[in-house]
């Protein structure tokens, strides 16, 4: 295969996602631009104001050791153990860190993400997958090509930064001097793999739903999986097949299941996503120079119902008062940085 | 210090696996193997269909655990994911 990772293109380094002294946000990952795309008050009480909630740090908890696990098992074989080896090391360091990990088993989200359900998913995940078609890709300095955290920049920045635009025959183009402050793109590829000769990102995903049809239509068109097909183009020196959904459905009573999906992202699809990109960024820029982040009412049931449903629901008053009353404030190093390295 | 393990899941997991590889390496590996081996223990009831027991109440016999960890049988193979893929 005659690809390269551009370690260029890979992050180090944390600083604020923000232009100093704003609010406006310059730096974008899936996760903010998903919030923004589905409600800006979402967006503002997430990103802008930090709000979070203990059930929800149950999720990113289970998620982050699911993919930091995984990602141990692939460097050991990638650096090449044993199938036995690589999962009792991983497995190993996975115990550790989650020791003292004990969320309340009686809530929704513990009685399905807890230190059991996680290391009984693992093992199932390694067991599903011992002879596994979708190989790590190697990187040029021989390390494997898994948990690539991306940053890369457009041609164009927020208008408070000099990012001026100009359109010409509807097409958008960066007008005058370089602006202090393009617009980044960020993110995390969790494995770039090889399958059937060509180069694919495969991204992680836990579910407690059906892995059927519904559950993988969410990918296409999907915000998420859109900027990983366009990433892995910018990240690997090759052409990039498209982008592996590798799906773990958590079960209690039944054995966990597993199932694989492939989405695909034309030249065309990806310029698209890009150009509309150009219009939702324009729009973030302006909620936040006008200091207000409406709600998007017909979002409010969507993904099982959003978090802030019961907040928004109260008299514009008394809001302040549920918000505190059901979430915590994060400091500002807590909060959710798509510039931070995972 | 012995590196016998203790009889019940939730012994287990409560036992400190970083003070336990800095004390032992054999009984962290030993460790390790335990949990992995209950896991599997509970994946293979539950695809007979027995009700996964919750974890409260779940009871790992010393000798259970014993004989998972020294008769570890290799995970089995389900089929090749080339074939459980395709296009959405």
């Amino acid at each position: 295969m005659d690809a390269q990772i551009d370690e260029s293109k890979l992050t180090t380094g944390v600083l604020s996602p923000f232009l100093p002294g704003t609010r406006i946000q310059y730096a974008w990952d899936s996760t903010s631009l998903g919030m923004l795309k589905t409600c800006p008050r979402l967006y503002q009480y997430v990103m802008i104001e930090g709000w979070g909630s203990r059930e929800e740090s149950v999720h990113l908890r289970f998620g982050i050791e699911y993919h930091k696990t995984i990602e141990d098992y692939d460097k050991a074989k990638a650096a090449g153990a044993k199938h036995t080896r690589a999962m009792n090391e991983a497995i190993g360091k996975c115990l550790i860190r989650i020791w003292d990990w004990d969320p309340d088993t009686d809530t929704p989200a513990g009685k399905y993400k807890n230190q059991n359900t996680l290391l009984s998913l693992l093992v199932d995940y390694f067991d599903t997958f011992i002879s596994d078609a979708a190989e790590t890709y190697i990187k040029a300095d021989g390390t494997a090509a898994v948990e690539l955290s991306f940053r890369f920049e457009l041609d164009w920045g927020p208008q408070a930064a000099g990012g001026e635009l100009e359109y010409v025959d509807g097409q958008a183009v960066a007008e005058g001097p370089t602006p202090a402050q393009s617009y980044l793109l960020c993110g995390h590829l969790d494995r770039v793999v090889t399958f059937n000769d060509s180069l694919f990102v495969m991204d992680h995903k836990t579910s407690k739903t059906t892995l059927g049809d519904y559950f993988f239509d969410q990918f296409h068109p999907n915000n998420q999986m859109t900027l990983y097909a366009l990433a892995g183009k910018m990240v690997i020196h090759a052409p990039l097949a498209g982008v592996i959904i590798d799906a773990a459905q958590i079960l209690l009573e039944k054995p966990n299941a597993f199932k694989r999906g492939m989405t695909y992202r034309t030249k065309e699809q990806l310029d698209e996503w890009l150009a509309d990109l150009e219009y939702w960024l324009r729009q973030a820029e302006a909620y936040a120079t006008a200091g207000h982040w409406p709600m998007n009412d017909t979002a409010c049931d969507k993904f099982g119902g959003c978090r802030f449903r019961e907040v928004c629901s109260k008299s514009p008053q008394v809001r302040k008062i549920y918000l505190k009353s059901n979430f915590d404030q994060l400091p500002m190093e807590e909060r959710w940085n798509p510039l931070k390295e995972r | 210090m012995s590196d016998e393990l203790p009889s019940t899941i939730d012994e287990l997991m409560a036992i400190d696996p970083l003070e336990l590889s800095k004390r032992s390496e054999a009984a962290y590996e030993k460790y390790i193997t335990a949990v992995i081996a209950y896991h599997r223990n509970q994946r293979a009831a539950r695809e007979a269909g027995t009700k996964a027991k919750s974890k409260t109440t779940t009871h790992v016999t010393n000798e259970a655990l014993k004989s998972l960890v020294n008769k570890l049988k290799p995970a089995a193979v389900k089929s090749p994911v080339g074939t459980g893929i395709r296009r959405i």
